[in-house]
Order: structure tokens, then C-alpha cells, then sequence
């Protein structure tokens, strides 16, 4: 009796060992046109329909939060449940004006980015981000992609010379558990779009590994891209194209990763010409102009935040800050870096990440 | 010594045979791995990750999958193929006046190339956007994109 019993026991556990081998996991995808501007599409593998459609919808929490707060073109919505956004915040200098913690914590982060670049990452700059995208993009008579005149080049500039880099551009504050900030300048405008996709992003990916998701991708337009394991391939690697910033449609090389964030700043989407120079949007704070040191700095890490922030602010570093930025910080940073130069050659900085030049 | 002579001759060829077999190969290899034109482009609507049209490039033909939820003010349906102007037209989310607006993608088969050559939205970025031939086209508030099948990367960034 006892032994049958054995017998019984064993087949019971081999029969739920093999139950749950057999168990499926479910491919979903799900895409967002509503936030950030951008076209979001995350896949991944869960262990139920029910749990995809959890996710799913936690997933769309987040990016919507982040969305309305860091918004610096429009209000918050009408019966919002948020205190302040970036515009609202914008209409008020010299103010202490009371926060959500979310939003708090998104700006500590800003400043620490702004302390680890020397300046170079400043979200306070908005007022001369406006400046060149609207000879940029303006619907009526923007340029993009085309030369501009000399006067409406030399009116970019005697607009620019009025407008200052402040020092400290906002004071954070948190006093009983309430969180404020302060705009110190009337020159300071808060622009969080080199940050806040890439720090929701990094909420997400947080948010699945906490999950036990193990199997996805997450992309946040054609710049931002986290990923975790590819389920299809024996390596598990995802293999992710490098976009030709000079030859439209082309890709230059292709880098083998899994668990990475990986994020591109580059001139090549929009920007006027002006003498055969490419005129894009990111601007430099150190110059008030966007730099032409490089067509695009890749760069591959842990946390999507950050990297958003880095490319942004690399982007802007002439040959010589940009080394000694990478001697500084890329071993404590986990960070690896494909450049493509504006003279069409390409730079590496790699640790183990696989990269192959086409 | 003649037959010496012969069995030469046949290594030769055979030598011969063996490097045309190996540099065929490689030649054909490399045109089939590093095609970097794009065969396939995919139109997709909303939050639907199929498809609703396909363009395919090799055998120059347009396939409509389905069609869009339509109100019943507008008595064609969505999309429509002009094969005439290489066009397809589709309903777009973005409204002015509470009324949809048309997007409408022009494709070259020759050129293997995708552009919006219409549509309404605050900013015309994906109008403007030009023609692509690998670049995915992505009209926000219209939430209508085209993204390209190549055989490269996952992803591109």
C-alpha cells in the first residue's frame, strides 16, 4: 500500500511538472499614439491573457501620469488629479508652487543629470528650444530641411542674446511631507522632453521586472528602446539596427543585446540647413545652439532615464569633453556608446556589447 | 604522359568548377544577406497590431486585410486602394469640426518607397516626414502608421 501510494505521489508531481511546462506563455502588444508625443509600443510575454490585460492597463497608468505631468505646452486636464504640470508651473516665476511627489522626484533626478553632465543635460533652457523649433517646425514658415536665409538665421541670434543660462534655474523643497518647487529666473523655462520618456520608460521596465516578466521590448519612438530577453532565439539577444543618419532608409551596423536599454540622439529627423550645416533641436546650453560635432551618439546602459538624458547632453560635448566624460563615468555608468561622426566615420566605446560595422 | 597530361586538365577544371561554385556563392550571398531594400511595408490603424494593408515591393501588389469602422456619415468605405495613383486613403482619428480627416499614402513600387502626401494634424510631422524607404511614418494624432519589413534588426533606433 505504502509503495503504490509512492507510486502515486510521483506520478501526481511528474504530471504537474509536465502541466506546467506545457503552460504557454501569451504574447501581447500593446500601442499608445496619446503620450509624450510619441508612438509606444511595448510586447511582451505573460503567463495569462488576464495578466496582459493587467499589465496593460498599469502600463498605460504610467505613461499618462508622466505624460500630463511633464506636459509644458497645455494644462492639466479638467478634473485632473494632479496638483501642477511643467506648464503650469512655467506661468509662475519666483513662486513656491506646491507638487506631486512624482513629479518632485523627476526634477531632483533633472538636477542630478544637470551636477553628472557639468551643466551639459539643462532643462531649464526651454525658452531657447522654442527659439530654434519654431525656424524649425513652425507649421506656417518653418524650414525643415531646408536652407534658411541669412536673416532669419541672424534673428535666431539677437533673439537668443537676450535670453540668459541661469545658474540655478529652480529650488526644490519638501517640508511635511509636501513637495514645492521654485522658478528662480523669468528667463526659465522648464522643458523635460530629453527626460521624461526615457525616466516613464525606465518606470515600465521596473514595473515588468518586478512582474517576473522576463520576455520584452519596450519602444518609445525610434530613440528609445528597453528591452529584456527575445523568446524566439537560442541567444536570447535582441538584435537592434543602427539607422544611417546620412542615407535615408539605410542602417550602418547592428548591436546584439538583452536586459539594455538603449537610447539615440540624433540631427537627422528635424533641422533646417544653414550653410550646409545641419540646425536640429538639441540645443546646447553652453552655446545656446545645437552642436555639429556628430549626426547621431547611440548609446546603450541600465536605466532608459538616464540614457535620455546622457545622449542629449553628449550630444552637445565637442571630441574632448565627450572622452573625458566617458573616462569619468563609463565603468561606474555600465555605459557603452556607438558614435556616428559628422564626417561619416564611426566612433566606439564599448565593455561587452557586441557591435558589428556594416 | 598524355593521360598525365589529361588528368591535369580535368583538375584544373575541376578547380576551376569549385571556384566559380564558391565565388557564385559568396556573390550570392552577400546580394541576398545585405539587401538593405525593404520587401514589405505595413499599414496599420489604432491599437490593432495586424495590419489592415500591405504593400509588397517584389510583387508590386497592395492587399487590403479590413476595413475600418466607418460613421455612417461617410458613405465610402475605408481604406481606398487607387492603383491608378498608387494611393491609399484612409479615415484618420484626428477630427476638425467633430468630422474625421483623411490620410492618404502615396507608395512607389520602383522607388520601394512610402509617403503621406495628405493629412490634417496640428504639426504635419508625418506629412513632412517626405518619402521613406526604411524610416517607419508614424501620424500621432491621426494614429495611422507605416512601418517597413526588413531583414535586419528586431528594431532600429
Amino acid at each position: 500500500m505504502p509503495v503504490k501510494k509512492g507510486i502515486l505521489f510521483i506520478v501526481l508531481i511528474f504530471g504537474l511538472l509536465t502541466l506546467s511546462a506545457c503552460k504557454k506563455p501569451v504574447a501581447s502588444t500593446f500601442n499608445f499614439y496619446e503620450y509624450m508625443d510619441t508612438f509606444i509600443s511595448i510586447s511582451l510575454y505573460a503567463e495569462s491573457e488576464s495578466d496582459a490585460e493587467i499589465m496593460k492597463q498599469e502600463i498605460e497608468d504610467i505613461y499618462s501620469m508622466y505624460h500630463e505631468l511633464t506636459n509644458n505646452y497645455e494644462d492639466l486636464s479638467f478634473g485632473s488629479t494632479y496638483k501642477e504640470n511643467i506648464f503650469t508651473i512655467n506661468q509662475k516665476i519666483n513662486e513656491d508652487i506646491e507638487i506631486d511627489q512624482e513629479l518632485y522626484e523627476i526634477l531632483e533626478e533633472a538636477i542630478r543629470l544637470n551636477i553628472l553632465t557639468d551643466g551639459y543635460f539643462d532643462i531649464s533652457i526651454g525658452k531657447m528650444v522654442d527659439v530654434w523649433k519654431d525656424v524649425i517646425s513652425n507649421d506656417v514658415d518653418g524650414y525643415m530641411h531646408n536652407e534658411v536665409p541669412e536673416s532669419v538665421f541672424q534673428g535666431i541670434l539677437d533673439d537668443l542674446v537676450d535670453i540668459e543660462v541661469v545658474e540655478e534655474p529652480f529650488i526644490l523643497t519638501e517640508t511635511d511631507g509636501k513637495y514645492y518647487v521654485r522658478l528662480t529666473h523669468e528667463d526659465v523655462k522648464l522643458d523635460l522632453g530629453a527626460l521624461s520618456k526615457g525616466y516613464a520608460t525606465q518606470v515600465v521596465y521596473d514595473y515588468l521586472i518586478e512582474k517576473g516578466v522576463e520576455y520584452f521590448s519596450i519602444t518609445a519612438g525610434s530613440s528609445s528602446i528597453s528591452i529584456g530577453k527575445k523568446i524566439d532565439r537560442k541567444t536570447e539577444m535582441f538584435h537592434i539596427s543602427l539607422a544611417n543618419p546620412v542615407e535615408s532608409g539605410q542602417t550602418y551596423g547592428m548591436i546584439y543585446v538583452q536586459n539594455k536599454a538603449i537610447n539615440t540622439s540624433g540631427n537627422f529627423e528635424q533641422y533646417f540647413l544653414y550653410k550646409g550645416l545641419r540646425y536640429h533641436h538639441v540645443i546646447s546650453p553652453k552655446t545656446k545652439m545645437p552642436a555639429q560635432f556628430y549626426h547621431t551618439v547611440t548609446l546603450v546602459g541600465e536605466d532608459a532615464g538616464t540614457l535620455d538624458a546622457l545622449s542629449t547632453a553628449l550630444f552637445s560635448m565637442n571630441e574632448e569633453a565627450f572622452e573625458a566624460f566617458i573616462t569619468n563615468h563609463q565603468e561606474e555608468l555600465n555605459l557603452e556608446v556607438i558614435r556616428f561622426n559628422y564626417d561619416e566615420t564611426v566612433s566606439t566605446y564599448l565593455i561587452d556589447t557586441v557591435f558589428e560595422e556594416f | 604522359m598524355k593521360s598525365m597530361n589529361n588528368q591535369k586538365k580535368r583538375d584544373l577544371i575541376l578547380i576551376g568548377l569549385l571556384f566559380i561554385l564558391l565565388g557564385g556563392t559568396f556573390v550570392l550571398f552577400n546580394m541576398l544577406a545585405f539587401k538593405d531594400d525593404a520587401a514589405l511595408a505595413h499599414v496599420y490603424y489604432g491599437n490593432s497590431t495586424d495590419p489592415i494593408v500591405s504593400i509588397d515591393f517584389t510583387k508590386q501588389t497592395v492587399e487590403k486585410f479590413y476595413d475600418q469602422e466607418v460613421p455612417a456619415t461617410f458613405t465610402s468605405t475605408f481604406p481606398v486602394i487607387d492603383e491608378n495613383l498608387q494611393t491609399i486613403t484612409l479615415l484618420g482619428d484626428y477630427t476638425i469640426n467633430g468630422v474625421r480627416q483623411i490620410v492618404v499614402i502615396q507608395y512607389n513600387f520602383e522607388r520601394r518607397s512610402v509617403q503621406i502626401i495628405q493629412e490634417e494634424s496640428p504639426n504635419n510631422i508625418c506629412s513632412r516626414e517626405g518619402e521613406s524607404t526604411g524610416w517607419p511614418l508614424i501620424c500621432l494624432p491621426n494614429r495611422i502608421r507605416v512601418e517597413f519589413v526588413t531583414n535586419q534588426g528586431d528594431f532600429t533606433v
